[in-house]
């Protein structure tokens, strides 16, 4: 097993959360989305979003639309739909829980019996 | 220096270099390939991509006319990162097992190689898949086709059952390597590489060829289960003509070969036997092919023309076409459509024509010293006693028959005579017997010859000089006769006549075997046995005078009948007759004791 592929795998299953978090607080263009991301260090390169985009927007939780730019063509600005507001309260729940169980179960010491 | 292409890319216009346009064209191909099946999913995901690709090339852009080149588009590559970045694993989000989502069991799948195949890639395809050496394969192959005698039908059953590798993916699976992106990527690129190495020119080709690969690969990966197989066994038949198609195409291609091989070598050894024997022509005897002229080949030449012009005609009316054979051989061989230009073959044809012009002119002038035969005739008388024999000799002159064999007809040699003068020498004489009415022996000599006109064709045969003499009763006939140097071949021939009348006895000498040609005789004999033996003539012809009796056949006469297995045995005694079918058989014999039947 590598490191490499579990690293991935741990963080893409939390990027889809990480999105919609992102869009919670207004709505985002790609780009802006993108450049969170990868201040956090979430994300190493820019291709894996946009398929997640496109499924997150297909699950009915994103909405997007199109916005006239001063430079370039116009640019697809996303947010987030009413199932995704409530999808999100739910996956914050759910992390907090997660957060915490991983938290015991990572920082307990083994205990001899 | 590259070719620049413009793009429309995400809604902005950019210049780019071609290279480093097939290498976006092909990122961008291998993303979609990557990405799921759901059409219209994939075409909004591109679409996504291709204007973030848009903005960061745009970023690198700071004057308009600048152009995008490779390192740009690996740079973006970076960034956006690699096609496996963009898979969505369902598995990971459907399916809480999904940790080794990556590593999908690589199992070996049995095709036919088509890269490296002797008739139909079965070998090469057994060999990756047994993971052996292919020419282990080939050998048992041999040994099953030579040893065993199954083989061949084997073979084509798995020829035509076999699909053949023909996509990336299916060469990966054939060669047991995992089927992902990666791998695809790296064996175009090898196939790519390898390409473009032999012809730069050809890199857009080869991009499409890429193109194609990648669309094949997504193509096959789509199809699934029997309608896939069914199409691959179809093509795996196909195939299988199409190659039992090539190979009696290159049956036919060595047969054509081995003809042109043939035309080529049989052209030039005519073209060269033609030089030498026009070069050598006249200076000596060319391998024996003129004994009758003894290689005097000017003789013949009556034209007045010199000898080795008449070898240039030659030389130009047989060479040419033998030439054009010559390049005729070489066009199957090479199948160079032009060897040789227009202008090349113009100026042969004409070369051509006007020795034909020339050897048409020869020959008329040629044929016009032959056109008209005279002769002169000369009687003289022999004088013997009434109970005389005459004794018939031919005689040769040593010198000048000198290394000619007894046998042998020679037309025109050219000698020296015992005054050192050049001459033709010939033996061509007929020698007759014949009967006459007056009471003297007399002899007929009638020389012929060919010329021009009747007058000028006697006068060529009065020049011949010939000679016999009487000594006793001994007739002493010249068996050759002798021709002027500048009286060249005419057709030159000599016949001479004994006329004896009856009551006459004359002796033939051995000598005279090979020129006597005719003389009645009482019993119808042989020339050839005539010699050495005394006849008398008669008013029925030549009587022999000391030849053994012939048998006489009625003493013993039994004739004999054999026709389709009915045997008949005659004679005056008896009759018997056989008849055989098959193996049945009677015998029927009737003789002085009856007639029995078996």
């Amino acid at each position: 097993m590598k490191i490499e592929n579990t690293k991935a795998q741990m963080r893409k299953g939390v990027l889809e959360f990480c999105i919609l978090s992102i869009l919670q607080h207004g709505d985002a263009y790609t780009n802006e989305i993108l450049s969170s991301l990868k201040d956090a260090k979430l994300l190493v390169v820019e291709g894996t979003i946009y398929p997640l985009l496109t499924r997150l927007k297909n699950a009915g939780l994103l909405n997007y639309r199109w916005e006239e730019s001063t430079s370039g063509p116009p640019r697809k600005y996303y947010g987030l739909t009413e199932t995704g507001i409530l999808f999100l309260k739910e996956l914050n729940t759910t992390w907090a829980d997660l957060t915490k169980a991983v938290d015991i179960v990572t920082s307990k010491k083994p205990t001899k019996k | 220096m590259n070719k620049t292409i413009n793009i429309n890319l995400g809604g902005i216009f950019f210049h780019i270099d071609e290279e480093a346009f097939q290498k976006l064209k092909r990122y961008l191909d291998a993303i979609r390939r990557s990405l799921s099946d759901d059409p219209q999913g994939r075409d909004e995901i591109i679409k996504d991509i291709e204007s973030r690709i848009s903005e960061l090339l745009s970023e690198r852009v700071n004057d308009p006319r600048q152009v995008i080149s490779q390192t740009d588009i690996d740079e973006v590559i970076a960034i956006m990162g690699q096609p496996e970045d963009y898979m969505v694993d369902e598995e990971l989000f459907t399916d809480d097992s999904g940790a080794n989502y990556r590593s999908k069991p690589s199992r070996k799948k049995l095709f036919r190689d088509g890269d490296d195949k002797f008739l139909g890639g079965v070998a090469s395809g057994m060999a990756h898949y047994f993971d052996v050496d292919v020419i282990w394969i080939r050998i048992a192959w041999l040994v099953a086709t030579f040893g065993l005698g199954f083989g061949p039908v084997v073979y084509i059953i798995l020829w035509i059952l076999l699909p053949e590798a023909k996509t990336t993916a299916d060469k990966l699976q054939m060669e047991g390597e995992p089927v992902n992106i990666s791998n695809i990527e790296k064996k175009i690129r090898a196939e790519f590489e390898g390409a473009s190495d032999k012809v730069k020119d050809a890199v857009g080709t080869v991009s499409d060829a890429v193109k194609e690969g990648y669309e094949n690969v997504s193509d096959s990966l789509k199809k699934k289960g029997i309608k896939r197989s069914q199409s691959r066994a179809k093509s795996g038949l196909q195939d299988f003509i199409e190659t039992i198609g090539k190979i009696i195409t290159a049956f036919f291609m060595v047969i054509g070969k081995f003809i042109g091989v043939i035309v080529v070598l049989v052209s030039i050894a005519a073209l060269i036997a033609l030089v030498i024997f026009l070069f050598t022509a006249g200076t000596m005897d060319f391998m024996g092919a003129d004994s009758f002229f003894d290689g005097n080949i000017q003789v013949l030449n009556v034209t007045g023309f010199p000898i080795w012009l008449i070898s240039l005609i030659i030389l130009i009316l047989v060479g040419i076409p033998l030439f054009m054979f010559f390049i005729l051989g070489l066009f199957i061989l090479s199948n160079k459509p032009k060897i040789l230009s227009r202008t090349t073959k113009f100026v042969f044809l004409s070369i051509w024509i006007i020795a034909l012009l020339g050897a048409i002119y020869l020959g008329v002038k040629q044929g016009v010293e032959f056109t008209n035969e005279g002769s002169s005739i000369e009687k003289i008388d022999i004088t013997v006693q009434a109970n005389d024999t005459i004794n018939i000799k031919m005689i040769d002159d040593e010198i000048l028959s000198y290394n000619r064999e007894f046998n042998h007809h020679t037309f025109f040699r050219k000698v020296l005579d015992a005054n050192d003068n050049t001459k033709f020498y010939s033996n061509n004489i007929d020698f007759y017997i014949n009967r006459t009415d007056s009471t003297n022996s007399y002899i007929k000599v009638v020389k012929k010859a060919s010329g021009r006109t009747r007058l000028i064709a006697r006068e060529n045969a009065e020049q011949i000089a010939y000679d016999f003499e009487q000594s006793g009763t001994n007739l002493l006939l010249d068996c050759y006769f002798l021709m002027d140097n500048d009286n060249a071949f005419r057709n030159q021939d000599l016949n001479i006549t004994l006329y004896v009348p009856e009551n006459q006895i004359v002796y033939l000498d051995e000598t005279t075997r090979f020129y006597l040609r005719h003389a009645n005789t009482t019993k119808h004999m042989y020339t050839g046995d005539m010699p050495e033996h005394y006849f008398k003539m008669t008013d029925k012809g030549l009587a022999c005078l000391d030849c053994p009796p012939p048998k006489d056949e009625s003493t013993n006469e039994n004739e004999e009948i054999q026709k389709d297995g009915v045997n008949i045995n005659m004679n005056k005694d008896s009759l018997k007759i056989e008849i055989k079918d098959n193996d049945e058989k009677v015998e029927i014999k009737l003789d002085e004791n009856g007639v029995v039947i078996k």
